[in-house]
C-alpha cells in the first residue's frame, strides 16, 4: 500500500486523487472531465471542436472576474497553468509553489465554467483557436497523427478531430457553446487531482468547502462506444497528405483492445517491446540503423478500444528503405518468440521508465487525469506494476496475435515519395496497400 | 532533507555541484564542456560525436550497450550546442555506481567505427531536413540566428550541414574527441541520497581528473554592430501562418544574472505577461506568442516570436515593438514586478521536480557563467525593486541590437520593418 497515493470522495461524491511528494516544493491541482471530441460526434458541423474551444473559455472566468484578472491570479500563484483536450477528456491544471495550493483551489473553484460567457470574449477566442488550428497545420508530425487517427476510426465517435476546423469554428454560436457546457461540464462528470507536497487533511477539507459544495447530477453524459474486432486480413489504406516537405513523414495506425479490456497490461508489454528503450525493436531497426531521422510509436487506449500509432521520417532517398525496415520491424514483433527472461527484462524496463516518469508530479497528473477514464478508477504505480508483472507469455502471445497477425489499418504519408509505392515487403504479411 | 555541496574549482569558476533531494526517485549526473559548433572545423561533428559516444564502447557492442543500459534502467542524454556540449546519465539510485562507470566508459573507452558514423550522419541529415519541414522550426533554429548575428560563426547550427556530415570519418572523430577531452568540464549530480563523499567514493574525482584543463577562448561576436537586420526564409512548402521573431541582442550572460530572467518574465513569464496580453488576449493575433531566450558562452539574445496570419503580421510586428519598448523604458508597477518575480522564481523551483531537469538547468547555467545556486538565485531575484528596474534592463536597449526574422509569407512586413522601428522608438 502506497501511503503517498490516496483516493477519496468529496461530500458530493466527486472522486479525488491525493498523491503526495514529500520534500517537493510544488503542488499541482488538476480537474479532468470525461468530455472531448467523441461527445461532438453527429451533432452537426458547428460542434466540431467545441470541447477544445470551451477549454479555452475556462481561463476567461465569469463576472466579476475578467480575463485579465484571471491571468493575474494564475500568475500570482507562481504557477504554470494549462489545459488539454483529447477524444474523451478535457483537463485543466495549475502547478504552483506549494505555499499557494489553497489559493489555487479557490481560483479553480471560481473558474469552473458555470458562469456567463461573454460574446466579446467568445468572438475573440474563436480567432485564437483558429490560429492554433493553422499552427498545427504547419506541423507535419501532428498532421500525420491527426490523419491516422481520424481515418482509422472513420464511422465511429473517435473519428472526430479534437480541434475542429476553420469552418466549424466560424459557425459555432455562443448559445450552442453554453448548451453544450451545461450538458457536459457538471462535477458528476469530473475528477479532481492534487499532487505534490501539501497537508492532505487540510487540502481535503478545503476541497470539500469549495468543490464539495457543488451539486452533482445523477446521470453523466455519454458518447457512443465502439468495440475492438480482430482483423481477418492484412490491408493498409493509404492516405496521402499533399505537402512538399523536404523530409518524408510517414506512419501507420492499427486498432488494439481498449483500456478496460483484460489485455491492457499485455498490450503495454507489446508496445514496450516495440518502442521502449535503446534496445527496443524500433530504436534498433529504425533509429540506430540510421534509416529514419526519427521514429516513435505509442499506444492510446480509450475505454472501449485502442490504437497503436507509429510515426517516422526519412529523407526522400532513403524513404523506400525506411518503409521496408518499418514493416519488417513490425513483422519481427509478431514472429520473434518472447522468452521468460526477455519478458522479465521488458517488465523491468517498464518499471524503470514508470518510476522516472512519475518522479515529476506532472507525469503523475497526466497519467491519472487520462488513465482514470480509461480504467474507471485511479490506480497506483505499484498496482500498475503488479498488473504488468502478472502477464504470462501465453497472454502476451494472445494479444500480439490479435493485433499483429493481420496488419490492418491506415498508412499516411506527407512529402515527396517519388515513384515508390508502399507495400508489404516479401516475407512479411500477405496483403495489400490500397490508395484511398 | 536537502544537502548542497559546491566546489568552486579554480580561478575560472568551474564548478562541481552535487545535490541530494528527498523528493526524487532517480539520480542524474552529467558533464558540460565549453566547446560547441562555433569552434568546429567540420560542421556538425560535435553532434555526431555525442551520438557515437552513446552507442558503443570498447567493451560493449551496439546491442550489448543498448541491452546493458535498458536492463539497468539507465538513460543517457547528450546535447550539442553552439558554445558547449553536455553528456550525462539518469539512473535508479541503486545503479549509481554502474551509471558513473558507464559515463566513464562512454568518454574514455570509446571505439569509433566507419559504419556507425555513416548511420549517425545519415540520421543527422534527416534531422536537418525535419527542421526544414516546419516553418516554425526554421525560424527558431536558423532564421532568428542569422538575423541577429549574420555571418558570425555563432550562426553555425550544431547539426552541421549535409555536405560536411558526409565527409566525417573515424580520424576526424578521434581528433575532435581529443579536443573535447582537453577542456576542463563542469559536473553536476542531483538525486536522492547522494553526497560529495559518496560520489568521490564511487570514483568521481578520478573520472574528472582525466580531462584536460583548457578553458574556452571563444572570440567576440563580430556582427554586434549590425543594425536592424532582416532575415527572411521561405520554407520549401506552403505554410498556413507566417512566423515572425523580433530579436533583441543582449549581453554576455556572465554579466547579467537576473536582469534578463526578470525581463523575460515580464514579457512572457505567464498568462498576464505583457506579450501574451497584448498579442493574444487583447488583439488575438497569435496562438503562441512567447519570448525565447538563447544564451551562449559570450553572448545572448532573446526573440519575441509568434505565429500570425500573413495579413495581420504588420499589426503583430508593431504591437511587439511597442511592447518591447514600453517594457524597457517605462516604470514597472509594483504588483506586476511581484508577479514577474514569482514567475522567475518558478523557473528556479520547478526544475527541482526531476533529477534530469535539475541537472540540465545546472549545466546550462554553469556553462554560461550564470548563477546556478537556487537559493542565491531566489534571493537575488527578490531583491530587484521597481526603482532599479530601468537601470538593469536598459543596458540591453539600443536600436542596433534589434533584428527581425521571418519564416513564411508575411505580407509587407519586411518593407515596414524600418518604418515601424522608427515610429516606435
Amino acid at each position: 500500500m502506497d501511503k503517498n497515493f490516496k483516493t477519496r470522495k468529496l461530500n458530493n461524491g466527486v472522486p479525488v486523487l491525493m498523491a503526495t511528494y514529500p520534500d517537493g516544493e510544488t503542488a499541482t491541482i488538476g480537474i479532468s472531465y470525461n468530455v472531448g471530441g467523441r461527445n461532438e460526434w453527429k451533432r452537426g458541423n458547428e460542434y466540431d471542436g467545441i470541447s477544445h474551444f470551451l477549454e479555452h473559455q475556462f481561463f476567461k472566468g465569469s463576472p466579476p472576474l475578467t480575463p485579465q484578472k484571471v491571468n493575474e491570479a494564475l500568475d500570482d500563484l507562481g504557477g504554470l497553468d494549462n489545459a488539454g483536450t483529447t477524444n474523451e477528456i478535457t483537463f485543466y491544471y495549475a502547478k504552483t509553489l506549494r505555499s499557494e495550493v489553497f489559493n489555487a483551489i479557490d481560483l479553480f473553484d471560481k473558474l469552473l465554467i458555470f458562469g456567463e460567457i461573454s460574446q466579446e470574449e467568445f468572438d475573440k477566442e474563436a480567432f485564437v483557436v483558429k490560429q492554433e488550428f493553422r499552427r498545427l497545420e504547419d506541423n507535419p508530425p501532428f498532421l500525420l497523427y491527426k490523419s491516422l487517427k481520424s481515418e482509422l476510426f472513420k464511422g465511429t465517435s473517435l473519428e472526430m478531430d479534437v480541434i475542429g476546423n476553420i469552418d466549424s469554428l466560424s459557425k459555432v454560436s455562443l448559445r450552442q457553446m453554453e448548451e453544450y457546457r451545461n450538458e457536459h461540464y457538471g462535477l458528476e462528470n469530473a475528477i479532481i487531482l492534487v499532487i505534490g507536497n501539501y497537508d492532505k487533511e487540510k487540502v481535503y477539507d478545503k476541497l470539500n468547502e469549495t468543490f464539495g459544495q457543488r451539486k452533482v447530477k445523477s446521470d453523466k453524459p455519454r458518447y457512443q462506444l465502439t468495440e475492438y474486432q480482430t482483423p481477418t486480413n492484412s490491408k493498409l489504406r493509404v492516405k496521402i497528405i499533399e505537402k512538399d516537405t523536404p523530409l518524408v513523414f510517414y506512419g501507420l495506425a492499427i486498432k488494439t483492445p481498449g483500456g478496460k479490456s483484460e489485455y491492457r497490461a499485455a498490450l503495454d508489454i507489446l508496445t514496450s517491446y516495440i518502442t521502449l528503450g535503446k534496445s527496443s525493436l524500433l530504436q534498433k531497426q529504425l533509429v540506430r540503423s540510421g534509416v529514419c531521422a526519427f521514429a516513435f510509436s505509442f499506444t492510446e487506449l480509450h475505454e472501449d478500444i485502442g490504437n497503436l500509432i507509429l510515426v517516422a521520417g526519412a529523407p526522400q532517398a532513403t524513404y523506400p528503405q525506411a518503409h521496408q525496415a518499418t514493416m519488417k520491424m513490425l513483422h519481427d514483433a509478431l514472429t520473434m518468440e518472447i522468452t521468460p527472461e526477455l519478458l522479465k527484462n521488458i517488465c523491468n524496463r517498464i518499471e524503470y521508465d514508470m518510476r522516472a516518469n512519475l518522479e515529476e508530479p506532472m507525469g503523475m497528473l497526466y497519467e491519472q487525469a487520462i488513465g482514470y477514464w480509461q480504467r474507471g478508477r485511479f490506480i497506483s504505480m505499484e498496482e500498475m506494476l503488479d498488473e504488468i508483472r502478472s502477464v504470462t507469455i501465453e497472454k502476451y502471445n494472445e494479444v500480439r496475435n490479435m493485433v499483429l497477425n493481420n496488419l490492418s489499418g491506415v498508412y499516411s504519408i506527407i512529402g515527396k515519395m517519388g515513384d515508390f509505392k508502399p507495400d508489404f515487403p516479401e516475407g512479411t504479411w500477405e496483403g495489400e496497400f490500397t490508395l484511398d | 532533507m536537502i544537502s548542497v555541496y559546491h566546489d568552486m574549482g579554480d580561478q575560472h569558476g568551474y564548478s562541481k555541484v552535487i545535490l541530494s533531494r528527498g523528493n526524487l526517485r532517480t539520480v542524474s549526473l552529467g558533464i558540460g564542456i565549453p566547446i560547441g559548433s562555433t569552434e568546429e572545423k567540420i560542421p556538425g561533428i560535435g553532434s555526431v560525436l555525442l551520438n557515437h559516444l552513446q552507442r558503443n564502447t570498447t567493451k560493449k557492442t551496439d546491442d550489448q550497450y543498448a541491452d546493458y543500459i535498458d536492463n539497468l534502467g539507465i538513460t543517457t542524454f547528450g546535447s550539442a550546442g553552439r558554445t558547449n556540449l553536455s553528456l550525462g546519465v539518469t539512473c535508479p539510485p541503486q545503479n549509481l555506481k554502474k551509471a558513473l562507470d558507464l559515463l566513464n566508459e562512454m568518454l574514455f573507452e570509446y571505439e569509433f567505427k566507419e559504419d556507425s558514423i555513416q548511420q549517425i550522419t545519415q540520421r543527422q541529415v534527416g534531422s536537418i531536413q525535419q527542421i526544414k519541414s516546419t516553418p516554425e522550426s526554421i525560424l527558431t533554429d536558423f532564421t532568428r540566428w542569422t538575423a541577429a548575428y549574420k555571418d558570425d560563426k555563432i550562426v553555425k547550427h550544431p547539426l552541421g550541414t549535409p555536405d560536411a556530415l558526409k565527409e566525417i570519418n573515424v580520424e576526424d572523430l578521434n581528433h575532435w574527441h581529443q579536443e573535447i577531452l582537453s577542456y576542463k568540464p563542469h559536473f553536476a549530480a542531483v538525486g536522492i541520497d547522494i553526497s560529495e563523499e559518496k560520489m568521490n567514493n564511487l570514483g568521481l574525482d578520478s573520472f574528472l581528473n582525466q580531462f584536460g584543463s583548457k578553458v574556452p577562448s571563444i572570440s567576440p561576436i563580430t556582427a554586434s554592430k549590425q543594425q536592424l537586420r532582416i532575415q527572411i526564409d521561405q520554407p520549401p512548402m506552403e505554410s498556413a501562418n507566417a512566423y515572425i521573431g523580433v530579436n533583441l541582442r543582449g549581453v554576455d550572460p556572465r554579466k547579467s544574472n537576473m536582469e534578463d530572467d526578470l525581463f523575460i518574465s515580464v514579457l512572457s513569464g505567464g498568462s498576464s505577461s505583457r506579450l501574451f496580453t497584448e498579442i493574444r488576449e487583447k488583439r488575438n493575433l497569435s496562438y503562441a506568442p512567447r519570448v525565447m531566450p538563447s544564451r551562449f558562452f559570450n553572448g545572448s539574445f532573446m526573440t519575441a516570436m509568434m505565429d500570425v496570419r500573413p495579413d495581420r503580421s504588420i499589426e503583430a510586428l508593431e504591437t511587439t515593438l511597442n511592447t518591447l519598448h514600453d517594457t524597457l523604458v517605462k516604470p514597472i508597477p509594483q504588483d506586476e514586478l511581484d508577479r514577474a518575480i514569482k514567475s522567475a522564481l518558478k523557473i528556479a523551483v520547478f526544475v527541482a521536480d526531476s533529477s534530469y531537469s535539475y541537472v540540465s538547468f545546472l549545466l546550462s547555467r554553469m556553462m554560461t557563467g550564470k548563477e546556478y545556486n537556487l537559493d542565491t538565485l531566489k534571493e537575488k531575484i527578490m531583491r530587484i525593486s521597481t526603482e532599479d528596474w530601468q537601470d538593469r534592463v536598459l543596458t540591453n536597449w539600443t536600436k542596433e541590437n534589434l533584428s527581425l526574422a521571418v519564416s513564411g509569407e508575411a505580407g509587407d512586413v519586411a518593407d515596414k520593418w524600418l518604418e515601424k522601428v522608427e515610429m516606435v522608438i
